[in-house]
């Protein structure tokens, strides 16, 4: 959307400084106008009042020159009149009614510069034929019309702007008609140019179409500037030109420090990301070498950690609060964000405290069951120890008995042996019968080990483990108990181990192993029947009294 | 883009003008401003709106003409009605009006839009086109208004408050968005309160930058005239009528 705008601006200060120029001015021209004025009167007066008869025909004809000029109508009559009366009053007219052939001259003079820059006018429509083939030419032949009929404006607007007496003349002589034609031939010219040469903009479309957006815009740049050149020369001349050529150079100059200082602020603005992420990144290492060091400790120094770090985080949030959010919206948006991540860290930091919480919990247990698991197997040692040394009591009193009984029995024998030891003759006796008793133990224990011997033979014999049915005799059995006597005064670290752990004695066991399965029950089946076989085998008494023979 | 119209030959003069006369300034560049519209306006060409029918290839026909069969009137036949109608022989307002129903739709009045058509229709579609041809004539000079309409309320002699810009903008958009540029013109007022009095005026009529930039300078010159006429004559020591009768000339 196009919009025409008009303004008009009034300076007031400039204006305040002009004024004491203005007011010396107004009190010359004041004196002037007073000293005209003085003369008063009527028309015929004023002439009068002026001067000769030569002035007053210089006056008549000046009338009959401009009723004669190119526009013969009311008009001229009438601001010829009218112009009288502006020379009666004016300085500059005094002087030139003086001289009036110099009005006359100069009615002429301006009349023929009108018709002369008519003439121009029209010669330059004449020589303006044939038709643009693009924008560009289109514009040129527009400008070159511009000028030429610019130049013919102007000299135009300078009649009828130089003076009052002039402007008058100007448009009696109908200056304003030939001005007015010139301008609208000049838009005319001007619609059928853009008219053609609108027609040849698909053709520059399409040009156009081949380029890239930079050459298409290089290219407009281009021709703006030198339509810009060209009014400029067109109106103000070279200097304005150069004056223009010079602004479009610093524009330019602008543009591309503007384009630069862009690339370089996108530059800065990529090296501050870059650097924001790297600073991002090393936060996050730094909290992840914190975490793993605390997921290494212990439970409970870990909740002490854990809490001493939400306990930071916390005072963080706070002072951010604190401070409060204000700002610009940017500003603003990242505090809040600050405080959205240190609050994704605290509740982060709670969910391992809880963890670390349980974490302690389930290696209380743990103690907790070894505690009891260690507090039994103590108790078991401690029965275990309890028994063995009710066995060891034991053991100990059947020793402390049988040596009791030993020592009784020694005893009975240091007594007897006192009171026969007291005279020879009793020495003598005990000697006898001592060496009676002697002979006859020997006796009877052969005739008890022959019996024992033998009926331990006719076990063995008969036993199930005398598979081939062989006769054992008595040297047989002889070497058989003599085998189970010695294991039994000799058993092994098995044997010794198995007593051990079952209680038994460890030479019973290993009588059984040398003797077989039945040793132990032959052993105790002999001795049952040891009172039979001492009653089978007669003795006599050890000792009689006097004779001393058996 | 706006065309804004240099203005300093005018304010160089105007500052002479006004250092003679006694008048208030920012009432007196009000005035003047007033009066370059004014002179604008008449200075902006305008299409003949007789001449349409013609271009389009129209005549003005009478229809729905009948003659009465009974009472006082009997066998007068009644006026009709004129309407625009196509040239049987040319038939361009039909070309013109479908090519512009498909290319220009911007041209063509709301109750008017369409897709091009060929109906029985036409005709009645042909009448009220060129009507609306018509109707635009002068529509350029017309976008002068708005800005007119500021400048003679404040030179009537009531308050000169200077006008709302904003206010004054949300008038103009709201015109904008209708497509009715020729109501979208603005005028602010000079304010006596400033240090540069600026009385702007802009016309936003579509096409105006290509019509009006010329009719607008020579008005802006016809009232540098007038001023310099004004001051030609005070330093000549002539009296307001008499300037008045030669700037008449």
């Amino acid at each position: 959307m196009f919009v025409v705008e008009g303004e008009l601006a009034f300076n007031t200060q400039k204006a305040v400084g002009n004024a004491r120029a203005f007011q010396k001015e107004l009190k010359t021209t004041g004196r002037v106008a007073e000293g005209v004025s003085k003369r008063g009167g009527s028309l015929e007066e004023s002439f009068q009042g002026l001067g000769s008869q030569k002035t007053r025909a210089a006056i008549r004809g000046l009338q009959s020159t401009l009723a004669g000029a190119k526009d013969g109508t009311d008009a001229v009559i009438s601001s010829a009149k009218a112009l009288q009366v502006a020379l009666v009053k004016s300085v500059a007219g005094t002087a030139i009614v003086t001289g009036a052939g110099v009005l006359g001259d100069a009615v002429r003079d301006v009349g023929n510069r009108i018709g002369a820059a008519a003439d121009e006018s029209a010669r330059a429509t004449k020589n303006f034929s044939g038709f643009a083939t693009s924008i560009q030419e289109g514009i040129k032949r527009q400008d070159e019309f511009a000028a030429s009929a610019e130049n013919t404006r102007k000299a135009l607007e300078g009649l009828r702007d130089a003076n009052l007496v002039q402007s008058i003349i100007f448009r009696a002589s109908g200056g304003e008609k030939v001005l007015k034609d010139l301008e609208e031939r000049a838009v005319a010219i001007s619609k059928l140019e853009f008219g053609v040469s609108a027609q040849t903009e698909r053709i520059t479309a399409e040009k156009q179409a081949g380029m890239s957006p930079e050459q298409i815009e290089a290219n407009k740049r281009s021709k703006e500037e030198k339509r810009r050149i060209d009014e400029a020369k067109r109106r103000g001349g070279d200097q304005a030109a150069e004056d223009v050529k010079r602004t479009i150079a610093a524009e330019n100059l602008l543009r591309v420090r503007t384009k630069g200082a862009e690339i370089q602020k996108k530059f800065d603005e990529d090296i501050a990301t870059f650097q924001a992420k790297i600073a991002e990144q090393a936060q996050k290492n730094e909290q992840e070498k914190t975490d793993s060091f605390i997921a290494s400790l212990p439970p409970q120094q870990k909740i002490v950690e854990l809490q001493s770090e939400q306990a930071k985080v916390s005072k963080e949030i706070a002072d951010i609060q604190n401070k409060g959010i204000y700002g610009t919206e940017k500003k603003r948006k990242e505090q809040l964000d600050a405080i959205l991540k240190l609050q994704e860290r605290s509740f982060s930091i709670e969910k391992d405290i809880a963890k670390a919480k349980k974490e302690a919990l389930d290696e209380e247990q743990k103690t907790k069951e070894e505690i009891i698991q260690r507090d039994i197997e103590e108790r078991a040692k401690q029965r275990e120890f309890d028994r063995e040394r009710k066995r060891n009591i034991e053991e100990a009193q059947r020793k402390l008995s049988e040596t009791q009984r030993q020592r009784a029995q020694n005893v009975q024998t240091v007594g007897d042996q006192g009171i026969l030891g007291a005279s020879k003759a009793g020495q003598q006796a005990l000697d006898v019968a001592r060496k009676q008793r002697g002979r006859q133990v020997s006796r009877e224990d052969f005739k008890t080990q022959e019996a024992l011997l033998r009926q331990e033979a006719e076990r063995m014999t008969s036993s199930p483990e005398n598979i081939g049915g062989r006769i054992f005799n008595i040297a047989d059995a002889r070497k058989s108990l003599a085998k189970r006597q010695a294991a039994g005064e000799m058993p092994t670290l098995a044997e010794k181990l198995r007593g051990a752990s079952t209680g038994r004695d460890a030479t019973e066991i290993a009588r059984e192993r040398a003797g077989g399965k039945d040793s132990g029950k032959s052993i105790s089946d002999l001795l049952a029947k040891l009172d039979e076989v001492i009653n089978k085998i007669t003795s006599a008494p050890l000792v009689t009294s006097g004779s001393g023979s058996n | 883009m706006d065309i804004v119209i240099n203005s300093k030959p005018f304010e160089n003069v105007f500052e002479k003008y006004i250092q003679r006369r006694k008048v208030d300034i920012a009432k007196e560049l009000n005035r003047r401003a007033a009066n370059i519209i004014m002179k604008a306006m008449e200075e902006t060409p305008r299409v003949d709106a007789g001449s349409i029918p013609k271009e389009l290839g129209a005549d003005l026909i009478r229809v729905n003409q009948r003659m009465i069969k009974s009472g006082k009137r009997k066998g007068v036949l009644t006026k009709g009605k004129l309407v625009y109608a196509a040239n049987a022989k040319e038939r361009k307002p039909y070309r013109i009006f479908n090519w512009r129903r498909r290319f220009r739709p911007d041209s063509v009045p709301p109750r008017l839009k369409g897709k091009p058509t060929g109906n029985r229709h036409m005709k009645g579609l042909i009448d009220k086109f060129i009507s609306s041809v018509r109707s635009s004539c002068g529509y350029i000079g017309a976008g002068w208004i708005p800005a007119l309409k500021v400048f003679l309320t404040a030179s009537k002699g009531q308050s000169l408050k200077t006008n709302d810009a904003s206010k004054d903008l949300q008038r103009r958009f709201k015109y904008i968005e209708n497509n009715k540029y020729a109501k979208a013109g603005y005028g602010n007022l000079a304010n006596p309160r400033d240090v540069i009095m600026r009385a702007t005026f802009g016309n936003a009529a579509r096409g105006a930058e290509k019509i009006t930039k010329q009719p607008l300078i020579r008005a802006m010159n016809r009232e540098v005239t007038d001023m310099k006429l004004y001051i030609e004559g005070k330093i000549m020591g002539l009296s307001g009528a008499e300037i008045n009768r030669l700037a008449k000339l």
